[in-house]
């Protein structure tokens, strides 16, 4: 097995934490709309007459992308935590590390890490809530590169910035850049163990 | 390395099929105004008589309405939240020349008749499987989706003998069919078939698993 084999695990990590965010937020969209039609129903009758409750009455599956679901930036920060952790458990447990002090220090202060960068990227550059996720996670997937001297990982940070943070830093992005990162890590896999293949 | 571990692949494409679905729902497209339009006319007519008459105590809607009601409400038994015949059939598409160029690689290859026979069998069945669901059992149109592509699942458990993808079909179906909305439940469907088929991979070749415990 080659060195950089561990690398796929973080991809579909972070992937897979993605694919987590955009369900999290849009079942958490859905609620407002269930509170929105449960008032309709047992608050007082609107002036406008028989249309508004005729046409404000929405099925709950028609009510996904209406509502505001949950705030963007501490629901990346939560995922991003747990990618980071998930991803230092599983350099742990593969490279069974020397020195434990060291490594556990290091994690710590990643993970410390995160929420600075998220604060100086909100205070001093004056980044959107939806952009400061996509970047720090670009930032981790170079780092990722440089430790791994990957270039699929270093192409696959490119992409995942191209369109995460260029193209949409919507949920749109955020879907798309998580089919980007979870086929980079089965190319990982793969050009690793080519005898998978079959 | 046996050839038993090729069946990662329709897994994954499932998966990746599944968020391009829900990729295509979430992008703002002329289609949706369309569909909001038809949910909110169509489907809660017996309850919208029961709000418009318990709310205001009026008469109940004027019998205009009614009609333009009924006529799009059948409109509405065709369109699906999700994308899932056009899915389906790409995976089933590509599943068959995944299987094809791996079987010639094996040294076994299919007969080119009985193949393309089948590909195209099976990619007539499932239009007819959905319309069979569609009238015979009036099931919705994300249920008939699942169903469909949990049956592929486990056509797929029975030829490659494996109890492991008969467990994530049942899975499968559970968070598609059962549990969650529909595109909520694609998603989350879509991480439990990415984890069967890394989980797939990395059982495969010894030297992985003594690398990666």
């Amino acid at each position: 097995m080659g060195r950089g084999s561990r690398s796929w695990f973080p991809l579909a990590l972070l992937g897979s934490a993605q694919i987590g965010m955009v369900a999290v937020q849009l079942v958490s969209r859905r609620s407002p709309a269930e509170d929105e039609s449960a008032n309709l129903l047992l608050g007082p009758a609107p002036s406008a007459g028989a249309e508004y409750g005729r046409t404000q009455w929405l099925t709950q599956d028609a009510f996904f992308s209406l509502g505001r679901g949950l705030p963007t930036g501490p629901v990346w920060l939560v995922a991003l935590g747990v990618v980071l952790a998930g991803t230092a458990v599983w350099y742990a447990a593969a490279m069974r590390p020397v020195r434990t002090g060291w490594f556990v220090l290091g994690t710590v202060g990643a993970l410390l890490a995160l929420p600075l960068l998220d604060l100086v990227g909100s205070w001093q550059f004056r980044l959107g809530d939806g952009l400061r996720g996509p970047l720090l996670a670009t930032l981790g997937l170079l780092v990722l590169a440089a430790y791994e001297r990957s270039r699929l990982v270093l192409l696959t940070a490119l992409v995942f910035a191209v369109i995460a943070v260029v193209l949409s830093a919507d949920i749109v992005g955020v879907l798309l850049s998580a089919i980007v990162l979870l086929a980079a890590a089965f190319a990982v896999l793969l050009r690793w163990a080519p005898d998978t293949l079959r | 390395m046996g050839s038993s571990r090729r069946y990662w692949f329709p897994l994954a494409a499932l998966g990746f099929a599944q968020l391009i679905m829900v990729l295509a729902e979430l992008l703002p497209g002329e289609s949706l105004p369309a569909g909001y339009f038809t949910d909110l006319r169509a489907l809660p007519m017996s309850r919208e008589n029961e709000l418009a008459t318990s709310t205001f105590g009026g008469t109940g809607l004027p019998s205009g309405y009614r009609d333009l009601a009924v006529a799009v409400s059948v409109d509405r038994g065709s369109s699906a939240t999700l994308g899932w015949l056009v899915a389906l059939a790409c995976v089933v598409a590509a599943v068959a020349g995944w299987y094809w160029l791996d079987l010639r690689r094996a040294g076994t290859p299919p007969r080119t008749g009985r193949f393309v026979l089948g590909t195209l069998g099976a990619l007539l069945a499932i239009p007819v499987l959905d319309l069979v669901g569609a009238l015979q059992f009036r099931l919705g149109a994300d249920v008939r989706g699942a169903l469909v592509a949990t049956l592929g699942l486990l056509l797929l458990a029975g030829y490659e003998r494996s109890r492991f993808v008969v467990a994530v079909a049942g899975v499968f179906a559970l968070v598609t069919v059962v549990f969650l909305p529909p595109v909520a439940g694609a998603l989350v469907a879509a991480g439990v078939l990415f984890g069967a088929a890394f989980a797939v991979l990395l059982r495969g070749p010894a030297d992985t698993a003594a690398d990666t415990p």
